[in-house]
């Protein structure tokens, strides 16, 4: 079996590679192993590459306090994952156990398919939300560096000043929609 | 037997405030992917498109109707939460955002309470797997950005002349004839039923799902919830292929959910299958599992079902641990019986009112009941007393009930009612229908009535007291019904509770079974 890989690539769309249902034979697992996902991002280094970048979430559209209040709550859920998924790293078995309790029916092969299911979805979790997060707080710096300068300065709508506005590149006008 | 009040939240118009801070995006299958999602021209390709990356509470995704993705090649996985008051929104077009709606050709003649329509003339603008409400039900809001409470909206099960059928039963406020049905285009589908995919819930809270068609075999569901609170599944299909799947599987860790108006059809291991953790709050309303509700192992679970159909193989609750459950079934139809509840461990509790479809059919299961499908305490109309209510209890003893420890008596009845500062005397009648079902009378102690009001001065600590009823019966002796009466003065103006327990523990060969009048007499 072919594991498939869920790429998100920074600016660009979900890729899908391959297959990876096992057909449902007598006997055989009955727990598919889903894909193992990853984050591959090339991560900008510069800030009018992180200009681009930030735009494959939509957070080019977000005011600035709604981005940091997204940032609060995807910091705090992170840090949930994270605590959470000491469970799969220090004691797996704990894991396999609980499945084992919930799932009485499942093979030693299912029990250990779904771990590495639950496991590299965490996994996937905790680094979405690294990466997202990141993204966040360098669009919230590049907008007070001015690199970057949203068209509305709060979440009211206010609009910004055209002086602002002006000093700028027309492309690194955020249009706040939100 | 208890009154019981349910939680009515859940039902009313799912009405979600506009949110400030949120951003509308669309999803259409049949577009090429690379869009950035915020206008219907540059829609995304997919859902994941919209829940992978991070979202704002509030922010909402619509999804055009009509279209199919069925090459999938992943889950739908979730990155951020909604907040308990401004969810993440994924919803299918109910605002006619790509102007693929439509007016029925014909007027038709609607009834609340009914899955039928009928058409003015024969229907040939409409199909099975439309979507359709009737005109003053729901709006449309041109250039929507925010959730459409449509609540309802319904499926197309069948066109045959002139006669439409529905799934689910209209409950909408129109009635009569020349009513003219907005149209809209099937349900945004996601994946075949033989797909492996699903859509995984995994500590994510606060996102609601509203109008899709989720397909898949998958025996973790169609649906898999973990560790997820506040997940909502809104005029949802969910379909299976029938082997070795599940429609939701709701495990591993504490769940939230409310399944309102949808269907899940075809799984094979069971339309839903909860397991551990199901939080307070969890509600099924107005739906149809086709392949049962299958509770295995069920611990630490609160859940309500409300005015909904389950088929197949109906409800099966097991228990295998000492947490136990706490299920209510409001006006809840099954294929078979009224229900099956394994409440021999712990402190499970299953409660059945208006059963099966029959109105006044109530039903307690407890730790208590003698086995499975027998109920410890049931309603019926087929025995009652002349004179007092149009129902009794039927109370079936088992060995488990005794009057060591509150936990093994038996809970008759309780009533609130309001009560001034006057004396009153309350009876109650029970009646057992043979003498030889029994070999010695319960007890002041094993049976009995009781008030606990308000016992306190004025001004003085708010305190109840509690009087019991200190007279017996003599079901030995005699088939009439009789009374236990108990007499009460509150010293303040308030409510009252009127309660019934049975605590004798069955007899050895002797059925012990006894009614008891529903409406009790105050004097």
């Amino acid at each position: 079996m072919t594991p498939t890989q869920k790429i998100v690539a920074g600016g660009a769309a979900v890729v899908a590679l391959g297959a990876g249902a096992l057909a449902l034979r007598p006997n055989e697992p009955t727990i598919t192993l889903d894909n193992p996902q990853r984050i591959v991002w090339q991560k900008p280094t510069t800030d009018a590459e992180w200009a681009e970048d930030v735009k494959a979430e939509n957070f080019d559209l977000k005011s600035t306090e709604v981005l940091q209040e997204m940032a609060d709550a995807h910091t705090e859920k992170l840090a949930r994952l994270e605590d959470a998924f000491k469970k799969y790293e220090e004691c797996p078995e704990c894991i396999r156990y609980d499945l084992k309790e919930s799932h009485p029916d499942w093979t030693q092969t299912d029990i250990d398919n779904e771990f590495t299911n639950q496991y590299n979805q965490q996994l996937w979790s905790i680094e979405k939300l690294k990466q997202s997060i990141e993204r966040m707080n360098k669009e919230v710096e590049l907008r007070d560096k001015g690199f970057t300068v949203p068209d509305k300065t709060d979440r009211k709508g206010t609009p910004a000043k055209m002086s602002d506005l002006e000093k700028i590149d027309t492309k690194y006008v955020r249009k706040i929609n939100d | 037997m208890t009154r019981y009040l349910f939680a009515a939240f859940a039902v009313l118009a799912f009405s979600l405030p506009t949110s400030a801070s949120a951003t509308a995006y669309y999803i259409d299958f049949s577009v090429a992917c690379g869009g950035v999602g915020t206008a219907t021209s540059t829609a995304f390709c997919s859902i994941d498109a919209f829940t992978e990356t991070a979202r704002s509470a509030g922010d909402i995704a619509f999804v055009r109707r009509g279209k199919s993705t069925t090459t999938v090649a992943s889950n739908i996985d979730f990155t951020s939460d909604g907040t308990i008051g401004n969810p993440i929104i994924v919803m299918a077009d109910y605002d006619n955002l790509w102007g693929d709606f439509a007016t029925s050709s014909e007027t038709y003649s609607v009834s609340v309470a009914t899955s039928t329509f009928y058409a003015s003339a024969s229907t040939t603008d409409i199909a099975a797997g439309d979507w359709i409400y009737v005109q003053g039900d729901c709006s449309e809001t041109y250039a929507a950005t925010a959730f459409n409470s449509c609540e309802f909206a319904y499926q197309v099960a069948s066109v045959s002349g002139s006669v439409l059928q529905l799934y689910i039963p209209y409950k909408g406020n129109q009635s009569g004839s020349g009513l003219t049905l907005r149209v809209m285009p099937d349900a945004p589908q996601w994946q075949n039923a033989s797909g492996a995919n699903q859509v995984a819930f995994n500590t994510d809270s606060h996102w609601l799902l509203k109008g899709l068609d989720i397909r898949g075999t998958n025996v973790n569901g169609q649906v898999r919830l973990i560790q997820s609170t506040g997940i909502v599944l809104y005029d949802m299909l969910m379909t299976g292929n029938g082997s070795s799947d599940v429609g939701i599987l709701a495990d591993t860790a504490g769940n939230v959910f409310i399944i309102k108006k949808s269907r899940i059809v075809n799984n094979s291991s069971g339309s839903l299958s909860p397991s551990t953790l199901i939080g307070p709050g969890s509600l099924i309303a107005d739906s149809i599992l086709y392949n049962g509700l299958v509770l295995s192992l069920a611990s630490s679970i609160n859940l309500q079902v409300i005015d909904s159909y389950i088929y197949s193989s109906g409800v099966a609750v097991t228990s295998t641990d000492y947490y136990g459950y706490t299920v209510s079934f409001r006006n809840v139809k099954v294929s078979s019986e009224a229900g099956n509840f394994t409440t021999n461990l712990g402190f499970a509790r299953a409660y059945v009112q208006d059963g099966n479809g029959t109105l006044g059919l109530s039903e307690y299961n407890s730790p208590l009941n003698s086995n499975d499908s027998v109920p410890i305490v049931s309603s019926t109309s087929s025995v009652v007393r002349t004179g007092g209510g149009p129902y009794s209890a039927i109370i079936v003893p088992s060995t488990r009930v005794s009057s060591n420890g509150l936990f093994g008596r038996i809970p008759l009845f309780e009533y609130p009612i309001y009560a001034d500062t006057s004396s009153k005397q309350y009876d109650v009648y029970l009646m057992s229908t043979s003498t030889s079902a029994w070999t010695a009378n319960p007890t002041a102690t094993e049976l009995w009535i009781e008030c606990e009001y308000w016992a306190h001065d004025t001004g003085a600590t708010s305190t109840r007291k509690i009087k019991k009823s200190t007279g017996t019966v003599s079901f030995t002796g005699s088939t009439d019904w009789q009374s236990l009466s108990v007499t009460c003065q509150p010293s303040q103006t308030g409510i009252m509770y009127l309660r019934g327990w049975y605590a004798k523990t069955k007899e050895s060969g002797k059925m012990n079974e006894f009614y008891v009048d529903t409406t009790p007499v105050i004097n």
